[in-house]
C-alpha cells in the first residue's frame, strides 16, 4: 500500500502541493482502524498549514490518469477525507473517480465518453422488482383489474412455519372482500369469494358481484382442506355506481368566494329524561355534525350519517329509556330526521323530534333562508312532502 | 345580467403530450405541436383578438396544460416551428405556381399562403414567439379564464395507489400555471376528466375550486343531484364540480350527427403530403421519406364515398354561420325548459378538445367566432360565463358526492387499464413508491442550492416520473397509432428514473449523463418538482402574495410622482 502511494507525488515537486500531498500521504496511509481516531487532528494540521481542501482537490485532478488509476487507494482516502469534512445527515454514495478516469483513457485526447453498456433507451423494463405485493385499479363498475407479484422468499418464509406437504399442494389465490360501508379491516368483511389463478400469471381482471361497493383483495396459498395463507394485502378500492344513488335528501352549503373562510355543517340535539311522576330536564347537550362528520359519511368509509348521529346519541345517554325534545321544526324536517335513523333506535322506544336548528346545513344565514322561504322550489317541495305525510 | 334565462360555459381543453427530441434533426412526433400552433392555437388567437376588437363581450374557459405550456415556451422548439412554418410557406409558394392553371386549387393555394404568412407574422412578431403570453392577455382582459391541469395530464384514478403521486401531480400543475400566469387558477380541468372520491381533498388543499366532469360523474351522484348537470354540486370539501353536457356535446362531437362531418367542411385525410408525387413533395415532409400531413387540403368532405369535390371556402363559410345559429337555437329552446324545472339560471357546460378546433375541424375557431358573436349580438335568452363567475353569483349549492368517472369510452377507466396498456401501471406504482422514498430520504438537499448534485438528480427524477405518467401513453397504446412511440417513451422515462435511483442510494451519479438528460427533460425546470412527494408537504401561496404586494408598492409610488 505504501509502495503505490509513493508513485503519486514524484509528478510534482517542491511548494505547497508537495506539501499537500504529503499531508493527505500521511493521513490515508494509517491502518483503517487508527485512521478514524487520528483523522481530526491531522486535518485540523493540513488547515493549519494553510492548504485547503479544495488545494487538494486541484492537485488531485493534475495528476496523469495512469497515476490516477495507479493511486486507487490514495483517491479512497481522499474521498473519505472530504466526506469527513462536510460530516452530512445521510451520507451519499462515494463519488468514485474509477468511471471518470476510464472514460478520460478510452477517449485518448479527445473528451468522449466510451460507454460499453446499450443506451438506456432499449432497455426492457424489469419483469420483477423481488417484492411480494398485490395492487388493485379499478376498471369499470364490474371490473377490477389486479397485479401481483410474489418473491421465492416470501414461499420461503411461509414454508418454514408450514409443513412441507401441505405448502406443495397449495394453489396461488386471490381472496375478495367486500368491506362496503366497513372500516377497513378483512375481519369485518360481509363476505368474500375466491380465484384460483396460475402460479405464472402477474395479473387479472376480477368479475364484480356488485357495483357501488368497496373490496380489498388478499394474495396467498390456499390448502385443499380450505386454510389461506396471506401473502399480501391490496390497496382498497371503491367501485362507483352504475346508475342514481338511492338518497334523495338536499344538503345545501355555501362557499363564499374566499377560501379561507371555513365550511360549518352543524346539528344540535338537547335531550330529557323522562321521569315516572314529571318530565324533567335532566341536561342539554349539542352535538355538532362537524364538517368531518359530513366528510366522514360520504367517504363511505363510515357507515353513514345516520350512524354517527345514533353513536353520539348513544354516547350520551348510554342505555335506556329517554325522550329527545327539539325545540320548532316542521313535520318534513322530522321525518327526515326520522328516516337517517337506525330501525333499532325505534325498538329501544326513543321518541326523537327534528328542529330547524338541528337540520341546518351550509353557512348559517343563508341555509336558514333556504328553508324558511328563500327559495320557492324548495318550499313547494317541503310543502308537497309533508302533504304526504298526513 | 338578469335578463338572460341562462348561461353558457364553453371550455376548451388544449393538451399535448411532451415531445421534445433535440438529439435529432427531424422528430415525426413533434410535428403533433407544429400543426396545432399553426391550425388551432393561432388561429384561436385571431379570433379572440377579432372579438375583442369588434367589442363583443364574449366568456370562454380554457385549460392549457403544463405540457403543452412549457412546449411553447421552449426556445428549441420555437425555432425549430419557425424552421417548419418556414418550409411550409415555401411549399405554398410553389403551389401558387404548380396550381397556376386551376383557379379553384389556386385560390386555395392563395388562402393557405396567406393564412401562413399571418400565423408566422402573429408567431414571431407579435408575439415574440411567445404564445403563451396572448392567452395571458385574454385572461387578464377578463375574457379568457385559464385554468389549471394536472402536472404531465397524469390519469388520476389510476395512479391513485400512491397518494403522493396524485398530489404531486396537482400541485406541480398549480404551481406552473401560478408561475406562467401570475395568479393561482380558480379551476382545474382533471386529466381525461377522471375522477374518484377523495381527489377534492388534493384539490382543496391546492386551493382549487372547481373542476368538470362528464355527465355521469354529477348523474351518479350521492345524494341525487336537484339541478342534474345544469348547476354545479359542491363535493364535502366544498370544491364544486361542473358536469358535462350531453346535448352540446353530442351536437359537435358526435362523428355521425355532429357538425364537423358536414359535406361542405373541409376534408381532414386527403392532404397534399400523401397525395402529390413523391419528387415533389419531398423536401417538405420527414427527410426519411415518411410521408407526413402538410396541412395544406383542397377537399371537401362531400360525402360517405371516395369521390371529393374541390372545397369552397365561402360555402364552408356559410355553414358555420349555420351551425352556430342551429347550436344558439338549441341551447336558448334547452334552457327555455330548463327554466320550467329550476328556480335559477342553469349553466349549460360545454366541454371540447381545443385541438377538435382548426386542427380536426378546420372551420371549428369560425364557429366560435360567429357564436360569440350571435351570442352577444342576436338574442337574450343566453349568456356566456366562466364557472367562477357562476359560483360567485350562485355561492350555495347542493352538496352531493361525485361518482367516479371518466369522460372516455364507456366513461369509466377502461380506456387506460385494458390488455394493450395494464403492463405499465406495475412499473408506474413502483416508480411512485421510490419516488417518494428518495425525496424522504434526501430531503435535506432540497434545501440546497440549485447546484447541489443530489438536488439535482431528485429533481431529474420526478421529472422523469411525471412524464412517465402521463396518460398519453396509456391512450396511444389502446388506440394503436404510433404504438412503438409510446413504448419507447415509457421504457425511457422508466428506465432513466431506475437510473437515478440506483445512482443515489448505491453508486455515483452520472453527472454527464444527468446534464444531457437535463437538457432534453427540461420540462418544469424550473420547479423543485421533488418536494412535491414529501410526505409533509403543504403548498403556500403566501410568498406569491408577498410578490405581488411588492409589486403593487412599487407602481403606487410611481403614480405618486407623476401626481405631483
Amino acid at each position: 500500500m505504501t509502495k503505490k502511494i509513493k508513485t503519486a507525488p514524484r509528478t510534482y515537486k517542491g511548494g505547497r502541493e508537495a506539501k499537500a500531498i504529503s499531508a493527505g500521504r500521511k493521513l490515508f496511509s494509517k491502518h483503517p482502524k487508527e485512521r478514524s481516531k487520528t483523522n481530526k487532528i491531522k486535518l485540523g494540521k493540513v488547515r493549519g498549514s494553510k492548504v485547503k481542501k479544495i488545494r487538494v482537490k486541484k492537485i488531485l485532478k493534475k495528476i496523469s490518469p495512469v497515476a490516477v488509476k495507479k493511486n486507487k487507494a490514495f483517491n479512497r482516502g481522499m474521498k473519505k477525507g472530504a466526506l469527513f469534512l462536510k460530516s452530512r445527515k445521510f451520507k451519499p454514495a462515494k463519488r468514485s473517480v474509477k468511471r471518470k478516469a476510464k472514460s478520460i483513457l478510452n477517449s485518448a485526447g479527445q473528451k468522449v465518453i466510451v460507454d460499453k453498456k446499450p443506451p438506456l433507451e432499449d432497455h426492457e423494463l424489469p419483469l420483477t422488482y423481488n417484492i411480494t405485493n398485490i395492487k388493485l385499479l379499478v376498471k369499470d363498475p364490474f371490473w377490477i383489474y389486479a397485479y401481483w407479484e410474489i418473491s421465492a422468499s416470501s414461499i420461503e418464509s411461509l414454508r418454514k412455519n408450514t409443513a412441507k406437504e401441505d405448502i406443495g399442494k397449495a394453489k396461488i389465490t386471490l381472496r375478495i372482500y367486500d368491506v362496503t360501508l366497513r372500516e377497513i379491516n378483512v375481519n369485518n368483511a360481509d363476505s368474500y369469494f375466491d380465484i384460483e389463478v396460475s402460479q405464472y400469471t402477474g395479473n387479472w381482471y376480477i368479475k364484480l358481484r356488485s357495483d357501488c361497493a368497496c373490496y380489498i383483495v388478499d394474495i396467498g396459498l390456499k390448502l385443499p382442506e380450505g386454510r389461506f395463507f396471506t401473502l399480501a394485502r391490496s390497496n382498497y378500492v371503491q367501485i362507483p355506481p352504475r346508475g342514481y344513488s338511492g338518497r334523495t335528501e338536499q344538503i345545501w352549503m355555501e362557499v363564499p368566494d374566499k377560501n379561507s373562510e371555513p365550511i360549518h355543517t352543524m346539528a344540535r340535539l338537547c335531550y330529557y329524561e323522562r321521569s315516572k311522576v314529571k318530565p324533567q330536564i335532566k341536561a342539554i347537550k349539542t352535538v355538532d355534525i362537524t364538517e368531518e362528520d359530513i366528510k366522514h359519511y360520504y367517504s363511505n368509509l363510515n357507515s353513514s350519517l345516520k350512524d354517527i348521529i345514533a353513536s353520539r346519541i348513544s354516547g350520551i345517554c348510554g342505555t335506556g329509556e329517554y325522550l329527545f325534545f327539539l325545540e320548532g321544526g316542521s313535520d318534513w324536517e322530522r321525518e327526515k330526521l326520522f328516516s337517517w335513523l337506525p330501525e333499532d333506535f325505534f325498538m329501544r322506544r326513543i321518541r326523537l323530534e327534528a328542529s330547524q336548528e338541528l337540520v341546518i346545513f351550509g353557512q348559517r344565514e343563508t341555509a336558514a333562508d333556504i328553508f324558511s322561504g328563500g327559495s320557492d322550489f324548495l318550499q313547494n317541495k317541503a310543502k308537497k312532502n309533508i302533504s304526504g305525510l298526513t | 345580467m338578469t335578463k338572460f334565462k341562462g348561461y353558457f360555459c364553453l371550455l376548451l381543453h388544449a393538451h399535448l403530450p411532451f415531445v421534445r427530441h433535440p438529439e435529432e434533426e427531424y422528430f415525426l412526433e413533434e410535428n403533433w405541436l407544429y400543426e396545432t400552433i399553426t391550425e388551432t392555437y393561432i388561429p384561436l388567437i385571431e379570433v379572440f383578438e377579432r372579438l375583442i376588437k369588434n367589442k363583443v363581450n364574449f366568456r370562454i374557459t380554457m385549460s392549457l396544460t403544463p405540457t403543452l405550456v412549457s412546449m411553447l415556451t421552449d426556445q428549441f422548439l420555437q425555432d425549430r416551428y419557425l424552421r417548419h412554418i418556414n418550409k411550409l410557406i415555401e411549399l405554398a409558394q410553389k403551389e401558387i405556381e404548380r396550381t397556376a392553371h386551376q383557379s379553384h386549387f389556386h385560390d386555395l393555394a392563395l388562402m393557405y399562403h396567406c393564412r401562413l404568412q399571418k400565423a408566422k407574422e402573429l408567431f414571431a412578431g407579435k408575439y415574440k414567439r411567445n404564445i403563451i403570453s396572448a392567452f395571458k392577455n385574454f385572461q387578464d382582459m377578463g375574457y379568457l379564464e385559464i385554468i389549471a391541469c394536472c402536472a404531465t395530464h397524469g390519469f388520476l384514478p389510476l395512479l391513485s395507489v400512491n397518494h403522493s403521486d396524485v398530489r404531486a401531480q396537482i400541485n406541480i400543475g398549480v404551481e406552473y400555471y401560478t408561475k406562467t400566469f401570475g395568479r393561482p387558477p380558480r379551476g382545474i380541468w382533471l386529466p381525461e376528466c377522471g375522477y374518484y372520491p377523495g381527489i377534492d381533498k388534493f384539490l382543496k388543499e391546492a386551493g382549487i375550486r372547481y373542476f368538470f366532469l362528464d355527465s355521469h360523474g354529477i348523474l351518479n351522484a350521492d345524494p341525487v343531484p336537484r339541478y342534474s348537470v345544469y348547476a354545479p354540486i359542491y363535493c364535502p370539501t366544498g370544491v364544486a364540480a361542473f358536469g358535462r353536457d350531453w346535448e352540446s356535446s353530442k351536437q359537435v362531437w358526435s362523428s355521425k350527427e355532429g357538425y364537423p362531418g358536414d359535406p361542405d367542411y373541409r376534408e381532414y385525410y386527403k392532404d397534399i403530403g400523401h397525395e402529390l408525387d413523391y419528387e415533389y413533395i419531398k423536401p417538405y415532409i420527414h427527410p426519411c421519406g415518411i410521408r407526413i400531413n402538410t396541412g395544406l387540403k383542397y377537399w371537401r368532405i362531400t360525402g360517405k364515398g371516395p369521390g371529393k369535390e374541390v372545397y369552397a371556402p365561402d360555402r364552408a363559410k356559410n355553414k358555420a354561420e349555420m351551425h352556430a345559429e342551429n347550436f344558439i337555437f338549441s341551447r336558448q329552446k334547452q334552457i327555455e325548459n330548463l327554466n320550467t324545472h329550476m328556480d335559477r339560471r342553469p349553466i349549460i357546460t360545454a366541454p371540447y378538445d381545443a385541438e377538435l378546433f382548426g386542427h380536426w375541424w378546420f372551420e371549428g375557431p369560425m364557429w366560435i367566432e360567429f357564436l360569440a358573436k350571435k351570442i352577444f349580438y342576436d338574442q337574450d335568452t343566453i349568456s356566456m360565463i366562466t364557472p367562477s363567475e357562476y359560483l360567485h353569483e350562485y355561492s350555495t349549492n347542493q352538496m352531493s358526492l361525485p361518482s367516479a368517472s371518466s369522460w372516455g369510452y364507456k366513461g369509466y377507466n377502461e380506456f387506460w387499464v385494458e390488455g394493450s396498456n395494464d403492463w405499465l401501471y406495475r412499473h408506474l406504482h413502483k416508480a411512485g413508491e421510490r419516488m417518494k422514498e428518495l425525496a424522504g430520504k434526501f430531503r435535506g438537499y432540497l434545501e440546497k442550492s440549485n447546484k447541489s448534485i443530489y438536488k439535482r438528480a431528485l429533481n431529474q427524477a420526478a421529472r422523469e416520473l411525471l412524464l412517465a405518467q402521463a396518460s398519453d401513453w396509456a391512450f396511444i397504446m389502446r388506440t394503436g397509432t404510433t404504438v412503438s412511440y409510446a413504448h419507447k417513451r415509457i421504457k425511457l422515462h422508466i428506465n432513466r428514473f431506475t437510473k437515478i435511483y440506483d445512482d443515489m442510494l448505491k453508486g455515483p451519479v452520472d453527472r454527464e449523463w444527468l446534464k444531457g438528460i437535463e437538457s432534453k427533460d427540461n420540462i418544469f425546470s424550473s420547479l423543485d418538482c421533488a418536494k412535491y412527494y414529501l410526505e409533509e408537504f403543504c403548498p403556500n401561496f403566501s410568498q406569491f402574495k408577498k410578490k405581488k404586494n411588492r409589486k403593487f408598492k412599487a407602481t403606487g409610488r410611481k403614480t405618486l410622482r407623476i401626481r405631483q
